[in-house]
């Protein structure tokens, strides 16, 4: 009796054993990849930067989603690829690896971090892949794999402070250059004060100061601060990334200090990270960027239109009270300066699709923008904005017309 | 539908009464309002002629016009100049601006006699461009001199003085005369003085280095500076006597530096005790090393946000502070719920093995951050009841953030709350007893299997606590408890395991300590030297401040 | 933290056979069949250098389960030592004389010196031009570190889990240190722009990656024997019962010091292979959390085993990597799961399963079935990935595979060697980058070949537990327990 039901088990559990394994080996990828091109998405969606990466991963999801609808690049459906680096920088490699070599993407689109993007390009540049960056950062780099979408520091640093010291930006005399430590702030900051000092600012009207990542006690540095804003000619330029901002933010209003005394100049805040504050005690704050979501013009208010809807239709935390932001534009139109520059050269091959980029004029949904014809960065306004008590910028100052990218700055010295 | 619209006048009466209490109508003469109105004129000439207009004739009541002016909540809507007041709950989760009338300061009707609410600014509204509100700024600092709101009538007085404005003199002058408030009379007194250092004659301006010294604020110090840079136009006895109050205000501001220092030490202290008195629980007294504490932490401060979610969409917006008052409990209730369960799914289990709780625990915080992640996304922002902003001007320039303050006295609370229910209460006798010694107590009769779960769940709710305050100075996202365990444990180590005094000295001297060194180096190597000092601490005493006689001793 | 005792039991004949071919087996496929395969372009360059990125996380594991399995120390700050000796390495890596791309408008030494106003090379630096001194520094500075900090704390008596918090305050310390610029090690963004051959040119990775087994071969045996040892013993002593070794005049204080010490050398060692392969280091692998990340490797294998500790290492990292690709959204749930699984249901971790297994393989049940299977499953992926594939028909080869396995499997029936052969299987796909395309078809966000992988799991758990199967698996094929 116990041996039937053992060998009626038996072979019931080989029939499943042997239908599960077929699977395994009946492989119908061959026959799949004709209609489709892959690309790749690589934004930590866990970890201390997915606060930061998530909106730019779905930003790119959208884009892909519009470009599918209608009709592909060359024809082909877009199938994007999504992995989570994870915020660990090794992991980033490695997944960049992965995505070219494994899934064969015709193009990556991501990284945040300065490191991330450090991590990634000696992949990128071994394995002739095509990375777009869409955040602005401390420039002293040109790779031939990677296009830059977001800013280089001439197109954020230099024209704010010019703009502070002038009469309309209240004529400051002091500049209290607060980041965090790693490389973009350091960068910025030097620039800074290489520009500063040129302009005559003496030394000690100039304090630069560093906290860790995730740093959340401002008491003693907003102490400082006030200190040095007694006399209301001083301002704070702030490279504080992500959610440290917060605790700064709050800080430096319970202390009593306000924007009209002492603004903050943020160079790392943005609408998305504005949805994690109280935006009423920031009111006044001003931030430079290269695109807010305020531009009154009908094609961004349809790119905000359109991101709201999908992340609803899609259920994506924050649904449509989500918000565009200058990485979030980037990022999106990186993938379609991608997709126009394959139907330009009629190839998804990287070196090609290069050659096509360079120089190419497009419209985004902060306006036309241009890509350099020789360094891979593009050219973007500078705008300034003043944060509103609903969480949006107002555009207070801007650029006539772009400015060009310098990615090796003429304010560092050689 | 005959509901809804009932339901919906009350809603408005009740948004009308909050109006009504916070903006103050005013009346104004018909020539101001027309100037007023020529204020959005596309010409630019009219414009500047406006502005002289104003600058002779105004008065306080135009005040709320020009703020809104700047700020670019002012339309003029066919003739009617209206103000977009300060946005407010409508219906379910919509603020919106009510609309005001600029010339009273009421609200603007509609024809059935119901207030009028927008959602968004309209694309018509008048705004100063970036020079001229300079110029509005000016008027608006004159004009708020004599403003009917108190604090803006300080903060006025008070930039009167920093820009030594001698034109102002007279008129602080007169206002000082005048029979007012305290803390109106002593701002006038101060900008007084300040402007009169600089442009006053010579008996003015000893008096005025004499008051100025008195006071001791770091404001007043400013003119004196500049008094004391300006040789050519004082002479000797001047100079002793700005130098004196100088060296006075030197000495006064190094106190209250001192005491601001100390009340930050106290202030993060009480956070990292907050976060510590729960790990002392399960750590010190149940010998478990969670590694998810922090999440539980975290799990607290997204139920305050919940909470506050309720609240912003189905409750009477007037009550919305009080959020604050159910996400309390709410949040002690979640999360020792969670700790509960926790404790009786996967704890339980791994009693006697410490090391093993660790990688469990790790991969319950791994689950949690991810959970909380996926359910509420990375960037939600918590708003704090209106109580906790601002802050407390103790003595001149000694300011105390109310957040601060309330997170003390939270902490201070909390902790008499731990040790009553430890020391006085049956759950508190029953802990004891199975902490010393658990085979003895189970032999007479402690349940000590429910024992365990109720303190572990006591622990995470402590956590939970921690975490509803948490958001009144720090950002809430799901993984936002990680940045506290390393800090807690350290905590909990210092002071030894299992004495609550432990946890206090350990947790204050912490934060002492770290705000101490701070000012001297920067944040990082304050923060390396602290770990520093915590290691050679250990050598010395490595049990901790109070050793004790717990699970793990045997170890 | 009692930890029970490696489960002994007979070693018959059968057993020291079947172990015999193993770590020949083991050996082979590491020193031969990887480096062949490689040759032939069946593993893409990209599978070796990742595999020999994870030796060395395994290398690291080894000092820890020496530290942690036998000694009992728990130490939090081991990615700290890994870091050390990996920061060495890159010092000399990121100069000129190492293949560092170094570019004249930064005065030819590594560019983040630039963005610090650094124009020439630091003194300290210099001397890392020299590969020898690098590979000296490498060891010594872990070795200082670890047995000035050991020496301290061991001698003031700090010990279990505040042992444990201590070293998570030294990482942490040490990490805030490393993140500083001014500190001239790279900051946030550590060292990078090393040579990338080093991790593309197929040549330096085998060499990398051959490099990377042999040390580790040469530590395992090492630290095997040290384990044998009568220090080994001791180490053990002090772990069950330091107190007695007081009263024996032994001072465990030097025991502790020299397991603590090993440790770092080892984790040192990892760091110096790891970093050419990487091509870059960061402090960010410095933190607490990889420390614990380590801690976990370990646990997983199963402490107080070395193999078990390198087994673990690998097959954490695999799957870490696998489902962060796979699951970007749900992994978190998934390895937070796994650990919480590990620690309630297999609290000896990998090498539990092994010991059951090797019960049946002393008792005389066969297990050349299961080892073929997994021959045939391999050749058939090896089949598809190659081009071999145009002359023989793949759906032919998949389909003998698919037939020879489950027969082979079931036949063999039993349930731990099912389970470690699918882990073996899935995790050796994967990591030769083997897995067809088919398994990646999701639902509900999770790919295929985990609902297959959970099935077998559960299968095999139920195939161990129901009565009638235990009944059967007891008469035909578990141990006689007569004798």
């Amino acid at each position: 009796m116990k041996k039937t039901t053992f060998y009626r088990l038996n072979f019931w559990v080989s029939v499943l054993a042997l239908s599960l394994s077929t699977l395994i080996f009946l492989n119908p990828t061959k026959t799949w990849a004709e209609g489709e091109v892959k690309v790749g998405i690589l934004h930590s969606l866990t970890g201390t930067m997915a606060i930061s990466e998530t909106s730019l991963k779905d930003v790119v999801l959208m884009a892909i989603d519009e470009i599918n609808a209608k009709g592909g690049v060359l024809g082909k459906k877009v199938v994007p690829v999504v992995v989570d680096p994870a915020s660990n920088w090794d992991l980033f490699a490695e997944k960049a690896k992965e995505l070219l070599l494994k899934d064969k993407v015709a193009v990556v689109f991501g990284c945040w971090t300065s490191v991330s993007r450090k991590s990634v390009l000696p992949v990128f540049e071994a394995n002739k892949g095509l990375l777009f960056y869409p955040v602005q950062y401390e420039g002293e780099e040109q790779s031939p794999n990677i296009f830059y979408t977001g800013a280089t520091p001439n197109q954020q640093l230099i024209p704010i402070a010019e703009y502070l010291m002038s009469a309309e930006g209240g004529s400051k005399k002091k500049f209290y250059l607060l980041g965090t430590d790693y490389v973009f702030p350091r960068t910025a900051n030097k620039i800074l004060k290489a520009f500063l000092l040129a302009k005559g600012v003496p030394e000690q009207n100039i304090v630069e100061e560093y906290t860790p990542f995730g740093h959340a006690d401002y008491q003693t540095i907003v102490g400082k601060i006030k200190k040095f804003s007694e006399a209301g000619d001083a301002c704070v330029l702030s490279t504080i990334n992500g959610d440290s901002n917060v605790p700064f933010y709050k800080e430096f209003a319970n202390q009593k200090l306000t924007a009209d005394k002492c603004p903050i100049m943020a160079f790392s805040v943005a609408e998305d990270e504005l949805r994690s504050m109280e935006a009423e005690f920031l009111s006044g704050h001003l931030a430079a960027w290269n695109y807010f979501q305020s531009i009154n013009t009908p094609e961004n208010k349809k790119f905000v239109k359109d991101f709201k809807d999908f992340c609803k239709k899609n259920n994506l935390p924050g649904g449509d009270k989500r918000v565009t932001d200058d990485p979030i534009e980037a990022a999106y139109f990186g993938v379609y300066v991608w997709k126009k520059a394959a139907e330009k050269c009629k190839s998804f091959d990287p070196a090609k699709v290069t050659e096509a980029v360079l120089g190419m004029k497009f419209d985004a949904p902060g306006g036309p923008k241009q890509m350099d014809e020789k360094n891979h960065h593009t050219y973007k306004p500078v705008l300034i904005g003043e944060i509103r008590p609903d969480g949006q910028f107002d555009i207070i100052w801007q650029t006539k017309g772009l400015v060009k990218p310098e990615a090796f700055s003429s304010y560092l010295k050689k | 539908m005959f509901l809804v619209s009932k339901n919906s006048t009350v809603f408005s009466l009740l948004i009308l009464l909050c109006l009504l209490s916070s903006m103050t109508s005013y009346a104004m003469t018909e020539s101001l309002q027309q100037t007023l109105i020529n204020l959005g004129d596309p010409d630019k000439n009219i414009r500047q002629q406006s502005y002289g207009t104003l600058m002779k004739e105004g008065d306080a009541t135009i005040i709320p016009v020009l703020e809104a002016f700047i700020s670019g909540l002012l339309e003029n809507r066919s003739g009617l100049l209206v103000i977009y007041g300060p946005r407010v709950q409508v219906e379910k989760g919509r603020r919106e601006y009510p609309l005001l009338d600029a010339f009273t300061g009421k609200p603007v009707l509609d024809p059935t006699g119901r207030p009028i609410y927008t959602e968004n600014l309209s694309s018509s509204m008048i705004r100063a461009n970036r020079t001229e509100r300079v110029t509005v700024l000016d008027l608006i600092k004159i004009l708020s001199l004599s403003h009917f709101d108190t604090e803006k009538r300080i903060a006025a007085i008070v930039a009167a003085g920093d820009r030594s404005d001698a034109t102002l003199a007279p008129i602080l002058q007169k206002q000082l005369q005048a029979n007012l408030e305290k803390r109106i009379s002593d701002a006038l007194a101060e900008s007084l003085a300040a402007i009169r250092i600089t442009h006053g004659s010579k008996s003015e301006k000893l008096q005025a280095a004499r008051f100025l010294g008195e006071t001791g604020s770091a404001r007043g110090a400013l003119p004196l500076r500049h008094a004391l840079a300006n040789k050519t136009d004082n002479d000797a006895e001047i100079m002793i006597a700005v130098q004196d109050a100088l060296t006075k205000i030197d000495r006064y501001q190094k106190l209250i530096g001192f005491i601001q220092d100390l009340f930050s030490g106290l202030s993060l202290g009480s956070i990292l005790v907050l976060m510590a008195l729960g790990l002392a629980v399960i750590f010190g007294l149940m010998g478990v090393i969670n590694m998810a504490h922090g999440e539980f932490m975290m799990l607290g401060a997204f139920t305050a946000y919940v909470v506050s979610e309720i609240f912003k969409r189905y409750l009477p917006p007037g009550i919305f502070n009080y959020y604050f008052l159910c996400a309390v409990p709410a949040a002690f209730l979640i999360s020792a719920l969670a700790g509960l369960f926790c404790e009786w799914a996967l704890i339980r289990h791994l009693y006697g093995r410490p090391l093993e709780t660790l990688l469990a625990t790790w991969g319950l915080s791994l689950v949690l951050i991810q959970s909380v992640r996926v359910l509420f996304g990375d960037t939600l922002s918590l708003t704090p009841p209106e109580w906790f902003v601002g802050s407390w001007e103790v003595s001149t320039d000694l300011v105390f953030p109310i957040n601060r303050l309330f997170i003390i006295i939270f902490c201070a609370l909390c902790t008499l709350l731990f040790y009553m229910i430890v020391q006085k209460t049956k759950l508190g006798l029953l802990l004891r007893s199975t902490v010393q010694d658990r085979e003895t107590s189970s032999s007479l009769g402690v349940p000590t299997r429910r024992v365990d779960g109720l303190t572990f769940a006591l622990g995470t709710g402590l956590a939970g606590l921690a975490g509803c305050v948490i958001p009144l100075y720090d950002k809430i996202n799901p993984s936002m408890g990680q940045g506290y365990v390393v800090d807690s444990f350290m905590v909990v180590v210092l002071g030894g395991l299992g004495k609550l005094a432990g946890v206090i000295i350990g947790g204050v001297g912490l934060g002492f300590l770290t705000k101490f060194i701070e000012p001297f180096l920067q944040a990082v190597y304050g923060k390396a030297l602290v770990l520093g000092m915590i290691i050679v601490f250990l050598q010395w005493r490595p049990a901790g401040l109070f050793p004790s006689k717990g699970r793990l001793v045997d170890e | 933290m009692k930890n029970q005792e490696p489960m002994t039991f007979d070693e018959n004949e059968l057993l020291r056979v079947f172990r015999k071919k193993t770590t020949l087996g083991v050996l082979v496929f590491f020193f031969v069949v990887i480096p062949f395969l490689g040759w032939f372009g069946l593993i893409d360059v990209t599978n070796i250098n990742k595999l020999g990125r994870y030796l060395c996380f395994a290398i690291v594991a080894l000092g820890i389960d020496l530290l942690w399995g036998y000694t009992g120390l728990l130490s939090l700050c081991q990615a700290l030592f890994f870091c050390l000796g990996g920061y060495a390495m890159a010092m000399h890596l990121s100069l000129p004389e190492g293949g560092g791309n170094v570019r004249p408008e930064y005065h030819n030494i590594p560019q983040f010196f630039f963005f610090n106003n650094v124009d020439t090379l630091p003194g300290w630096w210099t001397h890392f031009s020299s590969l020898s001194f690098a590979l000296v520094m490498a060891i010594l500075i872990p070795t200082i570190v670890a047995s000035l900090f050991g020496f301290t704390v061991f001698r003031s008596r700090v010990k279990g889990v505040y042992f444990s918090i201590i070293t998570q305050a030294v990482a942490w310390g040490a990490f805030l240190l490393f993140c500083r610029n001014e500190m001239l090690l790279g900051g946030t963004n550590g060292l990078t722009n090393f040579d990338p051959a080093f991790h593309r040119d197929f040549g330096w990775v085998l060499f990398f990656y051959l490099i990377t087994v042999s040390t580790l071969v040469l530590l395992f045996l090492g630290a095997k024997y040290i384990s044998g040892s009568r220090l080994g013993r001791l180490l053990v002593a002090v772990r069950d019962k330091e107190m007695l070794l007081n009263f024996m005049a032994y001072r465990p204080q030097s025991i502790k010091l020299f397991a603590f010490t090993t440790a770092a050398i080892f984790a040192g060692t990892g760091g110096v292979l790891y970093v050419p392969q990487n091509g870059i280091i960061t402090p960010n692998i410095m933190r607490v959390e990889d420390s614990i990340w380590m801690i976990i490797w370990v646990a997983l294998g199963g402490r107080g085993r070395l193999w078990g500790a390198m087994a673990g290492a690998l097959l954490v990292n695999y799957a870490y990597s696998i489902t962060t690709s796979d699951m970007p959204k749900t992994w978190p749930f998934l390895e937070g799961g796994m650990f919480m699984a590990v620690v309630l249901f297999f609290p000896s971790g990998l090498v539990g399963l092994w010991d059951r297994f090797e019960q049946n393989v002393a008792s005389g049940t066969r297990v050349s079935g299961i080892l073929l299977a997994m021959a045939v499953g391999f050749t058939a992926l090896l089949v598809d990935k190659s081009n071999w594939g145009l002359y023989v028909p793949y759906h032919l080869t998949a389909l003998i595979a698919c037939v020879t396995m489950s027969f082979l499997v079931i036949r063999s029936l039993n349930p731990s060697g099912i389970v470690l052969a699918t882990i073996t299987f899935f995790f050796g796909v994967e990591a030769l980058g083997l897995m067809p395309e088919t398994m990646r078809i999701t639902w509900i966000g999770v790919p295929l070949k985990y609902y297959i992988l959970f099935i077998i799991l559960v299968g095999a758990g139920v195939l161990s537990h129901i009565g009638v199967f235990r009944q059967a698996l007891r008469k035909y094929y578990e141990p006689a327990t007569e004798h």
